[in-house]
């Protein structure tokens, strides 16, 4: 991680170099490539002084709590932009590992039991069965990609539907009939969205936002300390070069992949617990969110470039200003506007960038 | 040779890029009702004073004069549009898209708002009769063969009524009658008063239907006279004849016992021939030819980036698969590729990042995790070995200047310990005092054992720096000349053998 | 497409030819010229900037944070209470003083049967909301 100390004294000395029309130039760049930042910080600002609950520690929690469970999917799907691709079938991945995990770990008591006469399975077991399931999508989507050479696009929006469609199969077998699937295992709610953090000091952290974190190492791990890390970098800024270099391509391609869809599962994983009751709907667009986090982080869409902690800020960033549009009471039809227009910036952002490099 | 007008006039024009004088006070003058050629070897000029015509590049200093006013054009299509064209085979052409389609893209021939068809198959009959090209003007570009294909170019150049209509190396895939075709065509052209640029490196081509020769060499104009008073050895005499100054380092490496033996190469999907050739330990195999010899396809082939069809390589006796990339790493190959920026340098990416990519398990720590003071170490060594002017490890590599960069991408493949290192125009877009460091690497390398295979089109560099130099020609061996002596006249002589 | 033919020696600039950008790979920036990417880094700054000015105007216009929710009560016959406003997350007071003759107040709910009790000490206001109240015969 760079020193920002360092950054800044090496800024503000280049600054000094530049003559005045430079400067202007310099300045105008700084303001636009961090509009993002900036505007954010007018946003909090604003929405502070319309309700200042806004700053509030429930409303603080919350943020962070919506931002962990959002943030292994970004995480995931940022190994895909990195690659200059894109990963649609996010969304429904998560749905349908989401419904896996929820039917195997009701309650024993519920009524609508989907597996009738299972007993109780071991927690692991099934998280394991969802990262599987999760990891299986990605596979398809990364042989496709890397073999075919076909674009992320157009095959990962083909196996979101198949996805899709295997979820409705699946809520509609055993007589459950798509009904919605709820009355999970106390010892399953326990374990997600209980708090261990609660019990030892009174703030009431789920203990989902502790595994968010284990994942987040993980995934740093991985980007910043392994070969693959290195070789997904290399192929995402230039696949001929990396071919060149030694790097096997194709087998990066498609671990990437299979990478994000192992972090669907995971997502769908906790997200049937923190739901607590899921539909053939639940994930529906979780890629759209996703994505955007990733851009406004740094991830950006000419592929090579970006770091954990950018997707981390960006998830991060996302989400205030999503929970600050609550909380200014603005009506739903407008927040999806305000959301497009939140996307655009940070692709138009990105866009500048790349288009005024040297 | 009667006085016709002048009707195409490059006067002192200066191009230069960071490092590199392209074009030295080029001239080129062209007269009505002529052919005229345009030679010199790779890196002579030729293309980059095409490019300052047509706007692709903006020259530094010099005029251009059409039918005596001075024109300075900011695009191709406005060059087009002035009567000024440009013939070539491939990629010029809406492929997808009809014969039809191809004349008339962009200027339609409208009455109102509706594209007047009738008045568009008129012309385009007019403009195929006129030059007895018999194409069917409703078939989609790709059905055509190449030759057919050009034609169309031809008849598109025509239809601006082009005064200036620049061939840019037309038969490198045509057929003996295609050929035939195509002079008539010149002809023909000339006949009715255009001035025809004829770029090639066919020799006995150009003597036989070019009025006048100009000859370039580095960026500069050496000669203008007429094809009938020159002969092939006055050509290549006119096209190399430079003094070689003493740029080079002294030539410490000495070479020992054979260590790669080439064997019968043909590619799969390009024009290597039976390409065989032995390198040995501590020396520095130059390989010359002109473009599309197959110099860069036997480096590929080699290294496993381009399909075999047959052939053996023998590295100190065993034989390697050297299938793809990996495999050739393993053995002890390494490639550095012709274009940096298309299949070099990860531009977004750091120095460090650049440096230690093809090397990346030498630097994990217990086998498991990337040891990031390795890299920074190993990246260091790179940097102070090569001397590359960087500001930090973490600088994008795009931000370094072409010199620099080669030099990241030198070290990147030092790091790997090859025991072959193969260099695919190591110096080119590098200024002059970075080559000097760039030879000194490669002798130094040899030196200390390495076998180098060195491909340039820069002839003074290949006797300067080379043991020995494989001349290709048409993807197949021409011969073998030993640096120290043998001449530049020899060296092109056989380059043009198979062309 | 228009009439400018991609010029042949442009070819030998592929390895100037910056990356695709694309979500979606049919765009592509390859073979732009200088003139070209300077126009369209002009475009794009003007987006970045029109974007930004759009968010914050929207997110200023269609604001009612300030104005808060409206919590509505009705008493169903019983005595008058007022309607209140509230900041979006905040809990909301019991009106005191509501009574009705011969029934005691037993709480209030979301719905008009008394299903689904508020409670005024954890519940947040997330929407504009109605209680109603729930009357226990005395």
């Amino acid at each position: 991680m760079k020193n920002p100390i360092r950054s800044l004294q090496q800024t503000s000395a280049h600054y000094k170099t530049l003559d005045n029309k430079d400067r202007q130039a310099f300045v105008m760049d700084t303001l636009l490539n961090n509009a993002i930042y900036i505007i954010l910080i007018v946003f909090i600002v604003f929405t502070y002084t319309q309700n200042h609950n806004i700053i509030s520690s429930s409303s603080i929690i919350n943020i962070i709590n919506l931002t962990a469970a959002s943030l292994p999917m970004a995480l995931g799907i940022g190994g895909c932009i990195v690659l200059t691709g894109t990963d649609l079938s996010a969304g429904r991945t998560v749905g349908l590992t989401a419904a896996i995990s929820a039917t195997l770990l009701q309650s024993l008591t519920t009524t609508n039991k989907f597996f009738e006469n299972l007993g109780e399975l071991p927690i692991p077991l099934v998280l394991l069965a969802a990262l599987v399931v999760g990891g299986i999508v990605g596979l398809v989507n990364g042989f496709f990609v890397a073999r075919f050479q076909l674009h992320p696009f157009i095959v990962t929006l083909a196996t979101q539907l198949i996805v899709y469609g295997v979820c409705l199969m699946y809520y509609m077998a055993n007589g459950n009939n798509g009904q919605s699937i709820s009355g999970l295992s106390d010892a399953y709610k326990n374990c997600i969205t209980g708090s261990i953090i609660g019990s030892l000091t009174g703030i009431v952290i789920p203990n989902y936002v502790i595994y968010a974190v284990i994942v987040l190492i993980i995934m740093w791990f991985i980007w910043n300390k392994t070969t693959f890390g290195k070789n997904m970098f290399a192929v995402g800024s230039n696949p001929e070069a990396a071919n060149v270099s030694g790097v096997n391509v194709f087998f990066t391609t498609m671990m990437v992949h299979t990478l994000a869809g192992v972090t669907y599962g995971y997502t769908g994983f906790i997200e049937a617990a923190r739901i607590g009751s899921n539909t053939a709907n639940t994930g529906l667009n979780y890629e759209c969110d996703a994505i955007a986090a990733c851009v406004i982080g740094g991830v950006s869409f000419v592929g090579g470039t970006g770091t954990i902690g950018g997707v981390v800020l960006g998830v991060f960033l996302l989400r205030i200003i999503f929970v600050g549009l609550n909380f200014l009471s603005i009506s739903g039809n407008m927040q999806y506007i305000i959301k497009g227009i939140i996307i655009l910036l940070a692709c138009s952002i990105d866009m500048r960038k790349y288009l005024t490099r040297k | 040779m009667e006085h016709s007008d002048v009707l195409l006039e490059l006067k002192d024009i200066v191009k230069a890029f960071p490092g590199v004088k392209a074009l030295d006070h080029a001239q080129l003058r062209v007269r009505a009702g002529t052919v005229h050629a345009l030679m010199g070897e790779n890196g002579a000029g030729k293309s980059t004073l095409m490019k300052c015509l047509f706007g692709i590049y903006r020259k530094d200093e010099g005029t251009i004069l059409l039918e005596g006013k001075e024109v300075d054009f900011k695009t191709t299509k406005e060059a087009m549009e002035n009567g000024v064209s440009m013939v070539h085979q491939e990629l010029n052409q809406a492929l997808k898209r009809s014969v039809l389609d191809n004349l008339w893209l962009g200027r339609y021939p409208t009455t109102g708002i509706m594209v007047n068809e009738k008045k568009m198959r008129e012309d385009t009959k007019a403009v195929f009769d006129e030059l007895e090209i018999d194409v069917d003007m409703n078939q989609k570009m790709s059905e055509l063969p190449v030759s057919k294909r050009q034609m169309v170019e031809i008849a598109k150049a025509v239809s601006y009524h082009s005064k200036i209509i620049i061939f840019d190396e037309p038969t490198s895939s045509l057929t003996e009658a295609e050929v035939e075709h195509l002079f008539k065509i010149i002809n023909m052209l000339r006949d009715r008063g255009c001035g025809i640029v004829y770029i090639s490196h066919k020799m006995a081509e150009i003597l036989r239907i070019a009025d006048e020769v100009t000859v370039m060499r580095d960026g500069q104009w050496v000669a203008t006279e007429p094809a009938a008073e020159l002969d092939n050895a006055r050509l290549i005499k006119l096209m190399v004849g430079r003094e070689l100054s003493n740029q080079f380092p002294p030539k410490t490496n000495e070479p020992g016992e054979v260590t790669l033996e080439v064997e019968g190469l043909t590619g799969q999907y390009n024009m290597l021939q039976d390409v065989s050739f032995q390198a040995r330990k501590g020396e520095i195999l130059g390989f010359a030819g002109l473009d599309s010899s197959g110099r860069t396809e036997t480096l590929e082939s080699i290294f496993g980036i381009a399909t075999r069809h047959s052939g053996t390589i023998r590295l100190n006796g065993k034989e390697v698969p050297n299938k793809n990339s990996k495999q050739s790493l393993a053995a002890g190959f390494a490639l550095v590729t012709e274009e940096r920026r298309a299949t070099g340098i990860f531009g977004i990416r750091s120095i460090l990042d650049n440096t230690v990519i093809a090397s990346l398990k030498k630097y994990l720590a217990h086998g498991l995790w990337l040891d990031n003071n390795a890299m920074k170490k190993a990246t260091q060594w790179g940097i102070d070995a090569m001397d590359t002017k960087t500001p930090s490890q973490e600088t994008k590599i795009r931000s370094l200047s072409g010199g620099n960069q080669q030099k990241v991408i030198l070290a990147r493949w030092l790091l790997t310990n090859p025991k072959v290192l193969m260099l695919d125009e190591p110096t080119r877009g590098i200024d002059v005092g970075a080559k000097y460091e760039i030879y000194q690497l490669i002798i130094d390398q040899a030196k200390a054992g390495t076998t180098v295979l060195m491909v340039s089109s820069e002839m003074p560099e290949l006797l300067g720096v080379c043991d020995r130099i494989v001349v290709m020609s048409g993807g197949r061996v021409a011969g073998e000349v030993d640096a120290q002596n043998t001449t530049q006249e020899e060296i092109l002589t056989l380059a043009a053998k198979y062309v | 497409m228009d009439g400018n033919p991609k010029h042949p020696f442009a070819e030998e600039e592929k390895s100037e030819q910056p990356r695709r950008y694309g979500l979606f790979g049919v765009s592509s920036t390859g073979g732009m010229q200088e003139s070209q990417r300077k126009s369209m880094a002009r475009w794009a700054t003007a987006f970045v900037v029109v974007m930004a000015a759009a968010f914050l105007f929207l997110v200023v216009s269609g604001s009612t944070g300030a104005a808060g929710l409206t919590v509505t009560f009705d008493s169903q016959g019983g005595s008058e209470a007022a309607s209140q406003s509230v900041l979006y997350g905040e809990t909301a007071e019991e009106p005191e003083d509501v009574v009705r003759v011969g029934y005691t107040l037993a709480g209030w709910s979301l719905t008009p049967d008394g299903t689904q009790l508020w409670d005024f000490s954890s519940d947040t206001v997330e929407e504009n909301l109605t209680l109603y109240a729930v009357w226990e015969v005395q």
